[in-house]
């Protein structure tokens, strides 16, 4: 399946060298899961604050989710402005 | 204590200067800052007056723990009646002026009256004089604060200063302190012009010593420092990209403001955000962001400063613009970028740096200069204002053009300095003037946030995100994550951010605080350091008393529940992003119900229950 993976903020040290920006384009086989690709990048789960699929919030109880091919998934770390 | 008690009253009819006792009942129930300088204001002035007028008052105030030893006490407001809106203009500045002032001795600088020619206030601890600033006057805020120094000598001294758009009478010119640090919002800066005076000057050397319980005070800040450096925002978020984080966020959920509000997504907002200030440019290797900055006992340093590329058209034949300055934080860089389409770092960087440098809201200006370009494609607008100029959505020349005319409102500047509600209304598209009140909007899309649809709408000094954060909890989850997309439960989210916000803002204390603190962190610090007795309690009804003194201003002013609304475009026009896609803003779902919860009428009048319930003056 097809994943757009975004990383912001002091994530995108999380990135692989082959990234572009802060964007991955993921061609993943099988299903995957919110939690699986910050696992995929060793994320430590704690500093992940802010998940998005497809601009959409999702709660730390749904990351376990099946992603669907096409998805964007976008993560911040604990962020905050004004 | 922490109140210096000594109030400095500025007459600049008579050219006079006296010192006056604090009133300690008002402050009781005011706090300092926001609050009790607003109190100050519905006692001396008739809210009917003119703004531009000698009967308007001008009050530069601290709070009880500005200049102390509590994370972020760096602040200063500055309250008058607003001539961009007609209603209570508030605005809130860190840096270091603030803290000098009340280490000079004085939580209060009351200006009245109208100088027949251009002065400047010089402080030094008690002393403190009128002086002729004829030399300053037709200045930049950059060049007046060059001279003050230069005949101060001393490097400490701090300045706050109108540049030459107040002078010329732009409607949302800003107060700019140490430089880049600005009292930004609602057109402070031209009542300051107004009275004919250009600048303050501050050296104040006797500390702010008076802490009631200072072994429990300096235990209870060190205890809530370590708090601060412990969050993830505050100890790491804020410092490392700044408010800039939220460029990308806001675009991802389809809420960032485009082309004038037409759109709620911007295809260019990387090439504005954070994260772009931190990567490498082409021309030298080095990012646009030079390192991050902290305003006066402040743990958290949130600040910007920065550089923009030589080699940009800008500025490759002004070396005076080469060096590093203040910015971007976000509500500069989306009004300047994603709402006039301009995706071009170092472009707005440079006009951020010229609305600092003569003092104008970079969101106002921004926001109006989008209105202009919406009319400028429309047909509304043609090349005979613009001198020949493509004033066209995402153009980087007409967006520095913009600002250089504004700054010193020669030609369309002129026009432009109106804001965008008058410049709209001149050229007859009274409908695309993206303003509550009168003042433009931030950089939420209250069709994707609806909380900030409200709070736009009730904000005390027009359209403001300040009054009611509610991004916090409806995009990023603290203290908890509610649904943008709901109108359920807004109201009281709402009411209760305004009143804890007010008591903030009159505390002397950064907002930024309250994404690690709330008022039980707040609390036991006030309590250690002022007289009388702190509790959360007191400082919530404080911030609801301040909350309907503002409002009680402001229908006095002649505003109604009426001008709580919002502009059409947002209410019937669906956003087309698509994660907020079909969504309006639905204001009417809330705002009876805020109401109901402020314990208004039904047509937002205060009752004289509530008059009575916080003592408000009749």
């Amino acid at each position: 399946m097809q994943i757009e993976l975004k990383l912001f903020s002091s994530l995108m040290e999380y990135l692989p060298a082959n990234a572009e920006g802060n964007t991955l384009e993921l061609n993943l086989s099988g299903t995957t899961s919110c939690h699986a690709l910050i696992d995929r990048y060793k994320i430590p789960r704690d500093i992940v604050q802010v998940v998005m699929v497809n601009g959409e919030f999702v709660p730390p109880e749904q990351r376990e989710t099946p992603l669907t091919s096409g998805d964007t998934v976008s993560i911040w770390p604990a962020i905050q402005g004004g | 204590m922490t109140w210096t008690k000594k109030v400095l009253r500025v007459n600049l009819t008579e050219g006079s200067v006296n010192e006056e006792p604090l009133n300690m009942d008002w402050a009781a129930e005011y706090i300092g800052q926001r609050g009790l300088a607003t109190r100050y204001l519905v006692a001396e002035t008739d809210p009917a007056c003119d703004p531009l007028g000698p009967d308007n008052k001008l009050i530069f105030a601290t709070g009880p723990l500005t200049g102390t030893a509590v994370s972020t006490a760096a602040r200063y407001s500055v309250i008058t009646k607003s001539p961009l809106t007609g209603a209570i203009a508030c605005s809130n500045s860190g840096g270091f002026l603030g803290a000098e002032l009340k280490s000079a001795g004085w939580d209060m600088i009351i200006f009245e009256g109208k100088s027949p020619s251009p002065v400047m206030l010089n402080i030094i601890n008690e002393n403190a004089e009128l002086v002729p600033a004829d030399d300053l006057w037709g200045k930049s805020v950059w060049e007046t604060d060059r001279l003050i120094h230069e005949k101060s000598g001393d490097p400490q001294t701090r300045v706050a200063a109108v540049g030459r758009s107040a002078e010329a009478g732009c409607l949302y010119s800003a107060i700019i302190n140490d430089l880049h640090r600005a009292a930004g919002r609602s057109g402070v800066g031209t009542v300051m012009a107004s009275k004919n005076l250009k600048a303050v000057a501050v050296r104040g050397t006797r500390g702010v010593g008076n802490i009631k319980d200072p072994a429990r005070f300096m235990k209870s800040v060190a205890e809530e420092k370590q708090v601060l450096a412990e969050n993830a925002v505050t100890g790491q978020g804020l410092p490392a990209l700044g408010t800039q984080v939220l460029m990308n966020v806001i675009n991802e959920i389809g809420a960032l403001p485009t082309n004038n509000m037409q759109l709620s997504q911007f295809e260019g907002a990387h090439n504005i955000s954070g994260e772009a200030m931190l990567e490498p440019r082409k021309s030298d290797g080095k990012p646009n962001l030079t390192t991050n900055a902290a305003c006066f006992g402040c743990t958290i340093a949130c600040g910007r400063i920065s550089t923009v590329d030589r080699t940009h058209f800008s500025i490759e034949n002004k070396p005076e613009y080469w060096g590093n300055s203040g910015g971007l934080e976000y509500e500069a860089a989306w009004a300047m970028g994603a709402d006039t389409g301009v995706d071009d770092l170092d472009a707005v960087t440079y006009v951020n740096f010229i609305c600092n440098e003569d003092g104008m809201d970079p969101i106002s200006f921004g926001a109006t200069v989008a209105a202009a370009m919406e009319m400028y494609e429309k047909g509304a607008i043609t090349k005979e204002q613009t001198d020949g100029v493509e004033l066209k959505f995402g153009s980087a020349e007409a967006l520095v053009w913009c600002v250089e005319r504004v700054a010193t409102g020669e030609g369309f500047g002129a026009d432009l300095g109106l804001g965008s509600k008058r410049l709209c209304q001149k050229y007859g598209h009274p409908e695309l003037s993206m303003t509550v009140k009168g003042q433009e909007f931030p950089a939420y899309d209250p069709r994707g946030i609806q909380g900030m649809g409200l709070t736009y709408a009730t904000s005390n000094r027009g359209a403001c995100h300040l009054r009611s954060y509610t991004v916090a909890s409806e995009v990023l989850g603290i203290p908890e994550k509610t649904d943008p997309a709901v109108t359920e439960g807004k109201a009281g989210l709402v009411k209760a951010f305004q009143d804890a916000t007010a008591a903030v803002d009159s505390m002397g204390l950064c907002v930024f605080t309250t994404f690690a603190w709330t008022l039980d962190n707040m609390a036991p610090q006030m309590d250690a350091a002022c007289e009388g007795d702190w509790t959360v309690d007191r400082l919530v009804e404080a911030g609801e008393r301040i909350w309907n003194l503002e409002r009680d201003y402001n229908i006095k002013a002649g505003l109604t529940g009426a001008d709580d609304n919002l502009p059409e475009r947002l209410l019937k026009e669906a956003s087309k992003a698509a994660p907020t896609e079909g969504q309006v803003c639905n204001l009417d779902q809330m705002l009876p119900e805020y109401y109901q919860l402020r314990g208004w009428t039904a047509d937002g009048q205060v009752t004289d229950e509530l008059r009575q319930k916080f003592s408000l003056p009749g």
